[in-house]
């Protein structure tokens, strides 16, 4: 539902007039105050339930202020779902870590939480943020294949790393590997390559709704149609292996002077393909993860990913934005381009 | 002052605990913490070195609080945010519903946290770039939202490092800054699904060069995305025009339309239903030789359905969650200081959704060729 039609939320004294008591009675029930008789607890306790009444985080705070004499109980908690360990993945520590930082910078902590095997499902994880009263989710690695992930998601507010792929809609942040596709195309051209062809996975196009091939095709109708070259998508799964040799008889049979490829290991690809670079061929990675003098590409900002993330996500929290997104808006960062040797200027290379 | 503490309470660390640890007053270390130009570097650094050592964590219960009790209550100062529209492009928006929703979406935002708003006309009774900075920092205002702009427009000179600042759209605009806009690849790669599902093959985009330009050709990329998965003899070559007069697009759209054996048009230009003379009973009669019927002759679909005319079937774009999400944008990157032209900057994407019209009557075909590939 967008926030714009977002119901008012519901408050204890909507608890009272359902239940027909005082809303003081309503506070003690649910605190289980032992005044209260356990049938009338049990009562209000399902007409909360039933009218979706939870307690507002804010508020809690400032009571705990209110009778504790200090501000702080704990800083409002949001969490980081991932499905699988992060510390092998450079690119899912980076989209960590800038979370992180920007959560800390807005007075939140951020909670990394694992939904797989040895740590939660999706009905402990439920349990345990409701315990620890966490609103607020952001949906970062979520591999394909491994746990998935049901919440009742009226209860959270949600905003999504990549991932877009899995349920539910909500707002997405991303690198703009369309744009990214768009810089290197352009950079190519400038150096003098002709014939530049765009080499990807399939798994990572279908995840994102064939972003990289959205900016592969808007740049090649610009060029003249003799040099349009169809992509290389590599199937599912596929080992290095293969890759390297479906590469090199797309490299051959197309005549591409110029490969465009989100592996970073794009030039061992080639080479076991006996394609040199940058003698028999260019290259550009288009995701450098690390400044390499002999690699050219685009350099993404994938802290910068996890910053944003995070600003959508409290702002969302802040305005009482709960549930699904009817209309989810996708948030992508730029990446920069980096030189290499890959991709020499062209009269440059003849000269040498 | 210290409080005194009952036996057994932990303290928690207070920003004044680290002005002290530090040497200096507490407005230093909320300005360090929030990274503000105005404290040197190395102060930062120590500042952030103290808070580390101290444990503090600054308070966002009391932030949020403040926004709810802001809510109710009016304040008398509140910080401004700068909401600048472009003279040049009031022409292009005369008439529109597009606009008031993106500027309701921003306010909706705006309002409960009393962020005012204030609208600067570039261009109109001599506001120059030079001159709206002068405003702005005087008034003390540092965030911007940069409203639509034509590719008249394509750099203003402001004080960048001072401002926070979003545009909305203008993605040509420089300097490159975060955008938030509608999502036209969605929007066109939407509208052919829906228009194939309604039995439509020969599906033509019409658009004006400029609008292409502007929107980094978006509703170009979302039509190759979708025409790589077609056979090649449902794929429409797009009619990029020049913006004319209405009669002389329509004129040559009906060409472009017979040449191409168009069987329906998929445009962002909704001017064809604002010339009251073209209206029949039918639909529109576009005055062309000879003339062509919409929709007998050919379907019509709006990637930007107008609001106010629901025979108009099409996309209907979100500009008010556009709004929604700039203005929030905006406010995290004033909070945090996030002044200047960032590194990397982002660019913010709304979808929009389909709408049922009579313009787009559903076709009846011969479907034994095409199943499974209607989506």
């Amino acid at each position: 539902m967008p926030i714009a039609e977002r119901q008012p939320r519901v408050t204890i004294k909507d608890v009272a007039r359902f239940a027909n008591v005082h809303f003081t009675t309503v506070s003690l029930a649910l605190r289980h105050h032992p005044s209260i008789p356990l049938t009338t607890r049990e009562r209000i306790e399902e007409i909360a339930k039933s009218i979706g009444y939870t307690p507002n985080p804010v508020f809690s705070a400032l009571t705990h202020f209110r009778v504790h004499g200090r501000v702080r109980a704990t800083p409002p908690r949001v969490a980081y779902l991932v499905n699988h360990q992060i510390e092998q993945y450079r690119h899912e520590q980076a989209f960590w870590a800038g979370a992180k930082e920007q959560a800390e910078m807005l007075g939140y902590e951020l909670e990394l939480i694992s939904v797989s095997k040895g740590h939660h499902d999706s009905k402990s994880l439920a349990r345990y943020l409701k315990g620890q009263n966490i609103t607020g989710i952001i949906i970062a690695g979520f591999e394909p294949g491994l746990s998935e992930l049901k919440l009742d998601w009226d209860d959270y507010a949600i905003v999504k790393i990549n991932s877009r792929h899995m349920e539910p809609p909500a707002p997405g942040v991303s690198n703009d590997q369309r744009q990214d596709v768009r810089i290197a195309f352009r950079e190519m051209l400038a150096r003098g390559y002709h014939r530049i062809g765009l080499a990807v996975g399939r798994t990572d196009e279908e995840s994102t709704e064939f972003l990289h091939s959205a900016g592969y095709l808007i740049e090649r109708a610009a060029v003249s149609p003799k040099d349009h070259i169809p992509e290389l998508l590599f199937p599912r799964q596929a080992e290095s292996e293969h890759v390297s040799k479906l590469m090199g008889q797309w490299v051959r049979k197309h005549k591409v002077d110029a490969v465009l490829c989100n592996w970073t290991s794009i030039k061992d690809l080639l080479a076991a393909a006996n394609l040199r670079v940058p003698r028999d061929i260019a290259c550009a990675c288009l995701c450098l993860m690390d400044e390499d003098p002999s690699l050219a590409g685009v350099a993404p900002n994938l802290q910068m990913v996890g910053v944003k993330a995070v600003s959508l996500l409290t702002s969302q929290l802040k305005q009482g934005a709960r549930g699904v997104s009817e209309y989810a808006s996708s948030t992508y960062v730029r990446s920069r381009w980096l030189d290499g040797a890959s991709a020499p200027y062209r009269k440059l290379a003849l000269a040498s | 002052m210290i409080r005194r503490l009952t036996i057994g309470q932990k303290k928690y660390p207070t920003m004044n605990d680290v002005a002290e640890a530090v040497g200096v007053h507490p407005t230093t270390v909320s300005l360090a913490l929030r990274s503000h130009p105005s404290i040197p570097l190395a102060t930062r650094a120590r500042v952030l070195d103290a808070v580390r050592e101290i444990g503090y964590i600054r308070d966002p219960l009391l932030d949020a609080f403040n926004y709810h009790r802001c809510c109710k209550h009016t304040s008398k100062q509140s910080p401004s945010i700068a909401f600048v529209a472009d003279a040049n492009s009031a022409p292009y928006f005369v008439g529109s519903f597009y606009h008031p929703l993106v500027y309701e979406g921003v306010r909706a935002v705006a309002d409960p946290q009393h962020l005012s708003l204030e609208i600067f006309n570039l261009g109109v009774n001599g506001l120059t770039p030079s001159r709206l900075n002068t405003i702005l920092t005087s008034r003390g205002i540092t965030g911007i939202l940069l409203s639509t702009f034509t590719l008249a427009t394509k750099e203003i000179e402001l004080d960048w490092q001072n401002f926070s600042t979003v545009k909305i759209e203008s993605h040509h605009l420089l300097p490159q800054i975060d955008v938030v806009s509608n999502d036209q690849c969605q929007a066109a790669r939407l509208c052919m699904c829906k228009l194939r599902q309604l039995g439509y093959r020969r599906i033509g985009l019409a658009t004006a060069l400029d609008d292409e330009s502007r929107l980094q050709d978006n509703f170009s990329t979302g039509v190759l995305v979708e025409q790589a998965e077609m056979p090649a003899a449902e794929c429409v070559p797009p009619l990029l025009f020049k913006r004319t007069t209405v009669a002389e697009i329509a004129s040559r759209l009906a060409s472009w339309v017979r040449e191409n054996d168009v069987d329906v048009i998929m445009t962002n230009w909704n001017e064809f239903f604002r010339e009251a003379s073209w209206m029949t009973a039918e639909g529109i009669r576009f005055p062309t030789n000879p003339p062509l019927h919409i929709p007998r002759d050919v379907a019509f679909a709006s990637l930007d359905a107008p609001a106010d005319r629901s025979e108009v079937a099409g996309i209907v774009q979100n500009h008010r969650l556009v709004g929604m999400r700039a203005m929030e944008h905006l406010e995290v990157l004033v909070k945090t200081y996030q002044r200047g032209t960032p590194k990397n900057p982002s660019g913010t994407y709304v979808p929009g959704f389909w709408r049922d019209g009579a313009t787009v009557p559903k076709k009846s075909v011969r479907r034994a060729r095409v199943q499974g590939a209607s989506l």
